[in-house]
C-alpha cells in the first residue's frame, strides 16, 4: 500500500466515524461530504488529486441535485400521499364509466320491454339487434377497468419506492412514515397459484385474436 | 342446432356489469335459469349445491381465479363433463394451452360479441 492510499484509508475512516459520533447514522447526503473529505486528503500527484476531487465533487452534486428532486416529490406538509391523488383520480374514472355503463344497460333493457308494444315485426327485430350491439359495446368498462387497476398499482409501486429513496435522502415528512410501512414489493406480488398467467389485457397489437383462439383450441 | 335453454347456467366474473352483460345475453338466447358468482370460491359452493348444465366463467378474479375453479370442477367426479367456458380479457397462448389441457370447454376472448358467447355455448352443448 502507497502511503496516498494510506491517507486515503485513515481519511476515510475518520469521515465515516465523525459522522458516526455527530449523527449516529449515516445517509447518502453525509456520502457527498465524506467523499470531499477523501479527495481535499490525497496528495502527491495533483494530476491525480485533481481528478479525484472533480469526480468527487460530480458525485456530491449528483447527489445533492437527486436529493432535491426526491424531496420536491414529497410535500411536506401534505396530508396527502403524493400520487393517492391520482390514484383517487384513476379510481374515479373506473367508477364513473361503471356507472355510465349501468344507466346505459338500464335505457336498453327500457327500450327493450317499450319495443314489446311494437306490432311491426321487422321494427321489433332491429331495435331488438340495436341493443345487442349496446350490450356488446359495453364489454369496454371491463377491460378499461382492468387496464387502469393495472396503472393504479404501478403508480403505488413506485410511490412506495419513492418514499423509502426520501427516507434516505432525510426526508421527515408524516407521510413518509405511512408509505414506509408499505413494501414496495408486496404491491405487485400475486400470491395466487396461477399468477403467472394472469397479465389481464394485452395491448392490441399483442393480443391474440377469436380467430386466433380458435385455430389454437382447435389444433 | 337447438339448445336446452332450461338448464341452469352459472355465470363467474368479479365485474358487476360483465356479469349483467353476459346474463342478459343469454337472456337474448333464452336461458332464464342464470345464477352468478364474483370468484372461483363462490361458484364452487353454488356448484356444490345445485345441479348446472354450463358454466360460464372469468379468468382474473380473486381469491380463486376461473383456472383453479376449473381445476377443482374437473376434479369432481360428476362434473368432468360439465361443460365450461372461460371469457376472458388473457388472451396469451400459454393462457389458452393451459386451460385446454386443464379441460375448458372452450375459450372466448374480451372484448366479445354476442354471436361469438352463442356459437361458443353451441359448440359445447
Amino acid at each position: 500500500m502507497t502511503l496516498a492510499q494510506d491517507e486515503i484509508g485513515k481519511t476515510l475512516l475518520r469521515s465515516i466515524v465523525s459522522a458516526l459520533e455527530t449523527k449516529g447514522s449515516i445517509n447518502i447526503e453525509d456520502v457527498g461530504v465524506i467523499f470531499e473529505n477523501v479527495a481535499s486528503s490525497v496528495g502527491g500527484d495533483p494530476r491525480i488529486a485533481n481528478f479525484m476531487r472533480s469526480e468527487v465533487t460530480k458525485l456530491a452534486n449528483y447527489i445533492s441535485e437527486a436529493k432535491s428532486e426526491v424531496l420536491s416529490i414529497v410535500p411536506e406538509d401534505s396530508t396527502e400521499e403524493f400520487f393517492g391523488v391520482a390514484g383517487e383520480e384513476l379510481n374515479a374514472v373506473v367508477k364513473a364509466t361503471e356507472d355510465a355503463t349501468n344507466d346505459i344497460m338500464d335505457a336498453t333493457d327500457e327500450i327493450i320491454s317499450q319495443s314489446k308494444h311494437i306490432s311491426d315485426e321487422a321494427t321489433k327485430k332491429a331495435i331488438n339487434d340495436c341493443t345487442i350491439k349496446i350490450y356488446d359495446s359495453c364489454n369496454f368498462q371491463d377491460i378499461t377497468g382492468q387496464r387502469i387497476t393495472k396503472v393504479i398499482k404501478t403508480l403505488e409501486y413506485v410511490e412506495a419506492k419513492i418514499a423509502k429513496l426520501a427516507k434516505l435522502f432525510g426526508s421527515e415528512s408524516d407521510d413518509i412514515e405511512d408509505l414506509l410501512e408499505k413494501n414496495a414489493e408486496d404491491i405487485l406480488k400475486d400470491r395466487r397459484a396461477d399468477a403467472h398467467l394472469m397479465g389481464g389485457p394485452q395491448l392490441p397489437e399483442n393480443a391474440n385474436s377469436q380467430d386466433d383462439i380458435d385455430a389454437l383450441f382447435n389444433s | 342446432m337447438g339448445i336446452d335453454t332450461s338448464m341452469n347456467v352459472l355465470i363467474v366474473d368479479d365485474y358487476k356489469t360483465m356479469l349483467r352483460i353476459i346474463k342478459n345475453l343469454l337472456s337474448q338466447i333464452g336461458f332464464e335459469n342464470v345464477d352468478e358468482a364474483t370468484d372461483g370460491d363462490m361458484a364452487f359452493t353454488k356448484l356444490k349445491e345445485k345441479e348446472y348444465g354450463l358454466v360460464i366463467s372469468d379468468w382474473n378474479m380473486e381469491p380463486v381465479s376461473g383456472y383453479e375453479l376449473l381445476k377443482k370442477v374437473r376434479a369432481v367426479d360428476s362434473m368432468k363433463e360439465l361443460p365450461f367456458i372461460m371469457v376472458t380479457a388473457e388472451s396469451k397462448t400459454e393462457n389458452v394451452v393451459a386451460a385446454k389441457q386443464a379441460g375448458v370447454s372452450n375459450y372466448i376472448v374480451k372484448p366479445f360479441n354476442a354471436e361469438t358467447l352463442r356459437s361458443k355455448i353451441e359448440s359445447v352443448m
